[in-house]
């Protein structure tokens, strides 16, 4: 029998790789978007949401757990980012931010955890980032949500892991997506020079990481953040 | 089927799978947490999900019982059996919750 992942941001960018990537290896696949989905696949299915939305989000995942009778997995990937000063950040993006970043992570696990304590087994990836250990100018709000974010795994971690489930999360370096196209040249290439492997980053990277956090034999990893291209706290 | 027989089923149904005797026939007072009740705080969080499922299916929307109206109460919805079908009932009488 085909496992159910349930991937949120997957209209384009990295999400929308990771629910071809999944797709290919067999995998069901439920992803979601504010806008209509761009995947056409027998076992894939698209909800159009705002992951802010609380009960919108408890409707795409009783629909999915009804559809298929469980899910194993979930990947956390949609974000929002808006890179500026903080004194120059409107009041109405930082709560934008907040809202699907740290809420929007919240919710997902939330109602996708009931599902999986039923099952007594499931695996949850949320998305960071390296600008939160990199401290980065200019993504005040941003890095924040995310470090809320990752607060928010390593306890997740905690009170899940009674019923089988682990929760970790990855922070990927800059890559080509919509998420960065705001970013000057020069601010991105000062930060790939801080990685220890300065290059920028590929959706394989990300896809790697959240392969490895996902495959059964990982059952003894969770609450752990994981920031790729050799960036550490 | 009533709220109540509702809890007590999906608790019957709970009581075989962990194997727990005590939730072979639960009755209206029996207690849900605390002194004196045989479900352990994981059971609780298990029972809550499989009420919100049920309750889904039932009404054809979302329904979440870990509401902040629960929550803030003096005196919790979830201390027994009868007090968590009259909340219940409560929600059902209202919009869909969030």
């Amino acid at each position: 029998m085909s496992e159910v992942i349930l991937i949120t941001g997957t209209r384009k960018g990295l999400g929308h790789a990771l629910a071809e990537h999944y797709l290919a290896a067999g995998w069901i696949v439920a992803g979601c978007s504010r806008g209509a989905g761009t995947i056409t696949h027998e076992r894939y299915t698209h909800h159009e949401l705002d992951i802010a939305d609380d009960v919108a989000v408890a409707t795409m995942v009783r629909a999915t757990a009804r559809a298929h009778g469980r899910i194993d997995a979930l990947v956390n990937n949609a974000g929002i980012a808006a890179m500026n000063h903080l004194t120059l950040t409107p009041s109405a993006t930082a709560r934008r931010i907040l809202d699907t970043n740290t809420l929007g992570t919240f919710y997902c696990v939330r109602e996708v955890a009931k599902v999986m304590t039923r099952a007594r087994r499931g695996r949850i990836v949320n998305f960071t980032t390296v600008a939160t250990p990199l401290h980065l100018e200019g993504e005040a709000l941003y890095a924040a949500s995310k470090a809320a974010v990752e607060s928010f795994t390593q306890i997740a971690a905690r009170e899940l892991a009674p019923f089988g489930i682990t929760v970790n999360a990855v922070g990927p370096t800059p890559i080509d997506t919509d998420l960065i196209r705001g970013v000057p040249a020069d601010k991105l290439a000062a930060l790939i020079a801080r990685q220890a492997i300065p290059r920028r980053g590929e959706p394989r990277d990300v896809i790697n990481a959240v392969d490895f956090f996902l495959q059964a034999s990982s059952d003894f990893i969770t609450g752990q953040i994981l920031y790729l291209g050799g960036i550490t706290r | 089927m009533t709220s109540t027989d509702l809890v007590i089923t999906t608790l019957r149904n709970l009581g075989t799978e962990l194997e727990l005797a005590g939730l072979a026939a639960p009755t209206p007072d029996l207690p849900l947490f605390g002194a004196g009740s045989v479900l352990d705080s994981l059971a609780l969080v298990t029972l809550i999900a499989d009420l919100e499922a049920r309750l889904a299916d039932l009404h054809g929307h979302p329904v979440i019982l870990a509401s902040e109206s629960a929550m803030s109460r003096a005196r919790s919805p979830f201390r027994t059996v009868a007090t968590l079908a009259a909340y219940i009932d409560e929600q059902a009488a209202a919009a869909p919750a969030s």
